[in-house]
């Protein structure tokens, strides 16, 4: 073999060639599977570790996009369970409005609240019904919980509600029992008050106040609120009675106008 | 261990191919680093050192062709001693000169890719893909010998900040 080493040692370039021609004339001829060996361990020795890691970064990318699908369906999710929510509320609102009859000569025009105005306490609302619905000022306006107040401004399809909180509405008032009257308005510092009681008239705590209809203004009858406390001054002739109003002034959605019936 | 940088070579080579090039390529055309990393062993290297560096690189190239892997490989090993006779005989010293021994040596490569290939035997394809590829490995390979040359060093480049 020393002939081999002799021959590698004086001619490398030729054995190199020689060598050369020899790869490239079995790579080109195509008849062994030598290509494809070939192609094998270069695949699996130099390519295989690139093809992971951009296999890797391409499955991160799907990930960073289903994640962002996923927020986006989470997003609506929530979106649609805060509307189910709000319509299951206003489902019980409406069920507990269902049973709920007008006084005798009047029907009950639906509204809505469109906006509300008044600082620090709301004194007037604004609904989404109007002339056209044939409402007009003076009409009162109520709730499935109690009297909100009375027609104070309209427009072809919109109005004003003067509400119980406001300072300038006065309202004819009994008690639902004793029969005794008075005049409810809102004080500022006190709340809801019902005035021109006399210190001996027969009234307590928890008393049920309703409208008397005197006056015209309101129908009888409407409740009001419960007497929630009662001051009678030796030295005065008139009680001071504190009211809880039947009505929540903070969460006015849906209302009815009390509008008089044509026949 | 003479033999570990150019392994290295192939393996920068491999990676290119599969994730840097779609990468960095511009309207579909990437640099022809096959061909820059054998010009520029020719132009550094011995003869032999380049033709069985040719030889390797056409192969980790072709290596989704199986049937065209020899045509590759020859292809580039040719194109690889071209270039370092070119570099030997005609004394490629001058940056411009060795840019454009690489300009032509990736325009060769592409021709041979257009013509080894029968799916891509198209006329169109020359200056579809071929002369921009050419162009794009000359700027390639002018920032390669700038730093090579030491025109470009962090020590400059952290100067300019």
């Amino acid at each position: 073999m020393s002939w081999l080493g002799t021959l590698i040692a004086r001619y490398p370039r030729n054995l190199h060639l020689a060598t050369f021609v020899v790869a490239a004339a079995v790579l080109l001829s195509n008849a062994t599977p030598v290509n494809r060996w070939v192609a094998d361990i270069f695949l699996s020795g130099l390519y295989f570790p690139f093809v992971q890691v951009k296999l890797f970064v391409a499955d991160l990318q799907g990930v960073a996009a289903e994640n962002a699908k996923l927020r986006e369906q989470l997003v609506t999710a929530q979106q649609r369970a805060i509307a189910n929510a709000e319509a299951g509320r206003e489902n019980i609102r409406l069920r507990s409005i269902l049973g709920f009859t007008p006084p005798p000569g009047y029907v009950l025009v639906p509204a809505r609240v469109v906006a509300v105005e008044g600082s620090p306490r709301v004194t007037e609302a604004m609904i989404n019904r109007g002339g056209e619905a044939q409402v007009n000022v003076g009409q009162s306006v109520i709730n499935e919980e109690g009297l909100v107040g009375r027609i104070k401004a309209v427009t072809a399809r919109y109005a004003t509600v003067e509400l119980l909180t406001d300072p300038l509405n006065r309202v004819a008032a009994r008690l639902a029992s004793g029969r005794q009257m008075g005049i409810i308005k809102y004080d500022r510092e006190s709340g809801l008050r019902l005035d021109n009681v006399p210190v001996l008239a027969p009234i307590s705590i928890g008393d049920t106040i309703v409208t008397s209809g005197l006056g015209g203004v309101y129908p009888a009858g409407l409740l009001i609120g419960t007497v929630r406390a009662v001051d009678r001054p030796s030295e005065a002739y008139f009680a001071t009675v504190a009211v809880d109003p039947a009505v929540s002034f903070v969460r006015l959605e849906e209302l009815f106008v009390l509008r008089p019936s044509i026949e | 261990m003479r033999v570990l940088p150019y392994l290295l070579y192939l393996l920068i080579l491999a990676c290119y191919q599969v994730i840097l090039a779609p990468l960095i390529a511009i309207g579909g055309v990437a640099f022809d680093l096959a061909a820059l990393l054998a010009c520029g062993v020719a132009l550094y290297k011995t003869e032999m050192t380049s033709l069985w560096f040719g030889f390797f690189a056409g192969l980790v190239v072709a290596v989704a062709q199986p049937d065209l892997l020899g045509w590759h490989a020859v292809g580039l090993a040719l194109i690889a001693v071209a270039a370092f006779h070119l570099r030997d005989r005609l004394n490629v010293e001058s940056l411009s000169a060795r840019l454009l021994l690489v300009t032509g040596g990736a325009l060769v490569h592409q021709l041979a890719i257009i013509l080894i290939d029968p799916s891509l035997r198209a006329l169109p394809l020359l200056w579809q893909l071929a002369i921009p590829a050419a162009v794009y490995t000359t700027v390639a390979a002018f920032i390669f010998f700038l730093v090579k040359d030491r025109y470009i060093t962090i020590q400059r480049v952290r100067e300019l900040f």
